[in-house]
């Protein structure tokens, strides 16, 4: 079980944004999957079937929406703290570009924020994040290239200095 | 993905990825400790419940019906796996609700056993037995075979204060609670540690399946892991921590 503690916290936490509230989530989410093992295929892998719940959980919990907005506000101060401290080390730079990249994501549909953070923050392959949505794997695959497109539009409007300029456009600026 | 990503999602993924290889997590909580506590807890405060229910007792009675019907060929479902993959390991499986039916006797190994000695113990399985370091230089003081007759047959090799099983089959564990069992690691190894007070042990075939003639309370503290495919079963009066430098200790005959 140990070694799907993390995991499965990260996965809350990216969904849910509050560590407390993640804590919670994948406890439940434990103690969910402990209540199920009996509808569990030990034929397939564990670690889809519980991210699943995970994710399940953490959706749910993240469209409460008078809690999300609270969570929201606590989050803005503490991330104003962060970048307090951002500017004093340059090591947290990098840390500072993936919470504004973070931030980002925040502004897409759950679905789309969830097959992104399988694929790209927790390195799921296609056939497990399939698994944990419970949707085919070219639905996985048609829903990531459609994220990262809406993704790609947000950054553009809100947070044009994370992409660099494409090979046109630095064209047009000579 | 990749490949099929367009020009001008390419960024957008290297963005992500990168995002990802710098994200500051918060640390992870101690999740397993608070969901075992959990555990623990929940069957207590309701089994006062479920067992004076009706329901539930009829539904027992049916329950009792079909596993004598079923009789020794019952096997363990196959969704139990997901217990010893929620404990870490992939052969074993250990049942934590609460023992019911008669407890079987404690048994040493010279009741289920064959005597045999560490070359023909060595030529019966088809892995190398490996030894505690400490004991390498002297032979074990007995040794024994069991289900030497079965595809994957079971060494065991009886020192002073313990006694090393070694097999290529699962091992299932009933009657223990969670608050008796220990997830520790040692040399890259997940494994489990039972105190001791009296678990049922069973050995289990390559199917999964019970070997009933196998079942026994063992009243000793037991440290349970897998190397290569091989399950490893310490029945000890060591300490936990000795039982670990034991462990650690294995090499090749």
């Amino acid at each position: 079980m140990r070694q799907y503690e993390e995991v499965a916290f990260r996965v809350a936490y990216l969904i849910v944004r509050d560590e407390a509230e993640a804590r919670d989530v994948a406890q439940e989410a434990f103690l969910r999957a402990y209540g199920s093992l009996g509808r569990f295929d030990a034929r397939r892998a564990f670690r889809p079937w519980l991210l699943r719940i995970v994710t399940n959980l953490a959706l749910n919990s993240a469209r409460k929406a008078a809690r999300q907005r609270r969570r929201d506000e606590r989050y803005e101060r503490a991330a104003d703290v962060q970048r307090t401290v951002a500017s004093v080390e340059e090591t947290v730079e990098a840390q500072e570009r993936g919470r504004r990249v973070w931030q980002a994501m925040s502004t897409l549909s759950a679905d789309d924020q969830t097959v992104l953070y399988l694929r790209y923050f927790l390195a799921t392959s296609e056939e497990d994040a399939a698994t944990t949505i419970g949707r085919p794997v070219g639905t996985v695959k048609s829903r990531v290239h459609r994220a990262l497109g809406r993704l790609r539009q947000v950054i553009q409007e809100q947070y044009p200095d994370l992409l660099p300029p494409l090979p046109e456009e630095m064209g047009s600026q000579r | 993905m990749s490949m099929d990503l367009s020009r001008e999602l390419a960024p957008v993924e290297a963005l992500l990825r990168s995002a990802a290889d710098s994200f500051a997590y918060p640390p992870t909580p101690p999740i397993t400790r608070s969901v075992r506590a959990q555990l623990v807890e929940a069957p207590r405060a309701g089994s006062e419940r479920w067992w004076s229910q009706p329901a539930f007792r009829a539904a027992l009675a049916v329950l009792a019906a079909v596993a004598l019907i079923a009789g020794s060929a019952l096997a363990v479902p196959q969704s139990r796996s997901a217990l010893a993959k929620f404990f870490g390991l992939s052969h074993v499986r250990v049942d934590t609700q609460p023992t019911g039916g008669p407890t079987p006797p404690a048994l040493s190994p010279e009741s289920f056993a064959r005597p045999s000695s560490l070359g023909e113990a060595q030529r019966a399985v088809d892995f190398p037995l490996r030894l505690p370091v400490r004991d390498a230089r002297v032979e074990p003081d007995a040794v024994y075979l069991q289900g030497e007759d079965a595809v994957m047959p079971v060494a065991i090799l009886v020192y002073e204060d313990y006694d090393l099983y070694q097999t290529r089959l699962g091992f299932f564990g009933k009657g223990t609670d969670p608050d008796l069992i220990h997830e520790v690691s040692f040399g890259g190894h997940d494994a489990l540690w039972i105190d001791e007070g009296g678990h049922i042990a069973t050995f289990l075939d390559e199917q999964g399946r019970l070997v009933v003639e196998s079942r026994r309370t063992v009243g000793r503290a037991t440290l349970l892991w897998e190397d290569g495919g091989i399950t490893y079963r310490l029945e000890t009066s060591l300490s936990q921590e000795e039982a670990i430098v034991l462990a650690e200790s294995l090499s090749g005959t």
